[in-house]
């Protein structure tokens, strides 16, 4: 045993080392903040891909190589998502097509289901019986996908043309004078006023925004090295922390550990696996509908990811592939029962589908025996986090709950099981 | 926090001796049984699972009905394998010293420990953790296969020792 003074002095050496430790970590988390989202995705990466590092296993194949393997697939996965879905993202004149389109088409099959004649103000039954009831929601509805004074003189503008954008379509434009009541107008000489202006973005603000992604990318960057070192990791990292760690609590702490890393790796591929299976079967659902294939991918990627967040899939899924079905001009059905009249009646039970799939079949089996968070948990988790942190709240509110979760019940029921507590 | 804990933080700067220090460790390593039949690439990886630990004297590895999770090899010093964790009432049953190793059975299950150990002058051991070697099933199959092999050839000969034992007892009652 240690006599009384060396015990006296390893502990005040050792609480100087945990107070500076402490202090240290402290300031270096608030001082590289903006560095620990990409850092602690990159950790949680690496955890996803780690059975894979091990599926990759040849005697011929070294550990470096496959790890690299592994960090081209993800690199290239990332990039081409993000091509895809930037590609997709409407642009000005797109967004203000979108509104007229949505409007148009929203009164069309109102009027249809009403059998509403526009000459005679009359309607069929459903008209004589509900269309009073239903006015002001209509009319919120029309208030909401109104253009407003400027955004009416830029659709005109792009209808005019506008360097660098195809003019819009005779069809959109004829919605855009039902929409707003308006007698046909000459085709004006292409000007940029300043309405259009102020919507495009000027030379000075890309310059901003170039310098900005740049910015992003240089601490970005940090997550691929993240990746590739804790992948490549043989418990080292682990290791060091353990050395850490008194006697008296080793084998408590390596069991905790254990379990918690075990806890979290089978959370994360459960929930990501989730995500890729609900992002199948709603491409695969809407597809069979007759919504195209690049809209049926793009959508099934929203709410693929949205399905992280619990009850949130269904409701992404459930709002694009409505909003698509009822603006969308043609389709082209693998049902032959399918038809422009019921498509969003279609998309509605391809949805229910895919949401009765991912909560009797996917969810059972991927996430059968991880840990289980309680939806009320996860999203006052999430708006918290979100709250406090932002972006990188939202993106590491469930893994932060996840581990909290495990660390709190396999430290007390190992504090029990050592006789500590 | 052990001896070398903050010389780790510094790597590199003692490359020299961390060199040395692991060859000395890898020859200790190839003398366990567990690791007899690994070669020097396998022993280095394994290595790598493998915790340090550095005990006072009269300082518990492990005590008596606590979970087992660690497998532990004596590289130097003295441990005591006693009956309680209770100095005034605790029976010695054995001394491993270095080169020998205690607790293996809790790399099968987490059963309690069925004795405690006590360092009995300050000792040095490596501790292979349940959980590692179970990674090491699906990362590294082969180290794992002969560890666990080695594991049932010891466990084997200890209950044909045991068998033996109850024979002689039985015959001389």
């Amino acid at each position: 045993m240690r006599d009384p003074e060396r015990r006296r002095r390893a502990m005040l050496v050792n609480t100087i080392t945990i107070i500076l430790a402490v202090g240290i970590t402290v300031y270096l988390i608030w001082a590289l903040k903006e560095l620990i989202l990409p850092f602690v995705l990159g950790i949680l990466l690496a955890y996803l891909f780690r059975p894979l590092r091990s599926a990759f296993k040849y005697r011929w194949l070294p550990n470096g190589i496959r790890v690299v393997f592994l960090f081209t697939l993800l690199t290239s996965g990332i990039l081409i998502g993000i091509k895809f879905i930037k590609n997709n993202i409407p642009n000005d004149k797109e967004k203000l097509e979108i509104l007229v389109r949505l409007k148009y088409k929203f009164n069309e099959k109102f009027n249809s289901m009403m059998g509403f004649d526009q000459a005679t103000g009359k309607g069929n039954a459903m008209f004589n019986l509900i269309s009073q009831d239903l006015s002001p929601l209509k009319n919120s509805i029309n208030g909401y996908l109104e253009l407003s004074p400027d955004q009416q003189e830029a659709f005109l503008e792009f209808r005019d043309g506008v360097e660098g954008f195809e003019p819009v379509s005779e069809k959109y434009y004829q919605y855009f004078l039902i929409n707003t009541k308006k007698v046909e107008q000459p085709k004006r000489e292409p000007a940029k006023t300043a309405v259009v202006a102020a919507t495009i973005p000027n030379t000075a603000k890309e310059k901003s925004v170039l310098k900005t992604a740049m910015g992003i990318l240089s601490i970005w960057f940090l997550l691929p090295i993240v990746f590739v070192f804790f992948l490549l990791d043989d418990g080292i990292i682990g290791q060091f922390f353990i050395r850490l760690v008194p006697n008296r609590y080793f084998e408590l702490v390596l069991t905790v550990k254990d379990e918690v890393d075990q806890a979290i790796g089978k959370y994360l591929r459960g929930i990501s696996m989730e995500c890729g299976l609900v992002f199948i079967s709603m491409t695969a659902g809407l597809y069979v509908v007759g919504i195209g294939l690049k809209m049926a991918i793009l959508i099934g990627i929203l709410a693929g990811l949205a399905t992280a967040i619990p009850f949130l899939g269904p409701v992404v899924g459930l709002s694009f592939g409505l909003t698509h079905a009822l603006i969308v001009e043609e389709i082209n059905p693998l049902l032959p029962f399918v038809s422009m009249d019921n498509l969003p009646v279609a998309v509605f039970f391809a949805i229910g589908i895919v949401l009765a799939l991912d909560n009797i079949v996917f969810q059972p089996i991927v996430l059968g025996g991880a840990v289980n968070l309680h939806p009320l948990i996860v999203i006052i988790g999430i708006m918290a986090a979100s709250m406090m942190f932002g972006m990188a709240g939202v993106l590491l509110a469930i893994p932060s709950i996840v581990i909290i979760k495990v660390i709190i019940q396999h430290t007390f029921g190992g504090l029990k099981d050592y006789r500590i507590i | 926090m052990p001896k070398n804990g903050l010389e780790e933080i510094f790597w590199g700067l003692n490359f020299r001796r961390k060199k040395s220090a692991e060859v000395s460790r890898n020859e200790f390593l190839k003398t366990m049984p567990f690791f007899e039949h690994l070669t020097l690439k396998q022993l280095r990886k394994l290595a790598n699972y493998l915790h340090e630990r550095r005990y006072e004297e009269h300082e518990y590895l492990f005590e008596i009905n606590h979970p087992g999770a660690a497998l532990f090899m004596i590289a130097t010093g003295e441990v005591a394998v006693v009956t309680s964790s209770d100095s005034k009432s605790a029976t010695e049953l054995a001394r491993i010293r270095p080169g020998e190793f205690l607790g293996e059975l809790a790399l099968l299950d987490e059963s309690p420990r069925s004795a405690s150990a006590l360092a009995v002058k300050p000792t040095l051991t490596y501790a292979l953790f349940r959980g590692d070697l179970n990674q090491l099933v699906l990362s590294e199959p082969e180290i794992a296969c002969q560890v666990f092999k080695a594991l049932a050839i010891i466990v084997g000969e200890r209950l044909k020792a045991t068998n033996r034992q109850v024979g002689l007892v039985r015959k001389a009652a």
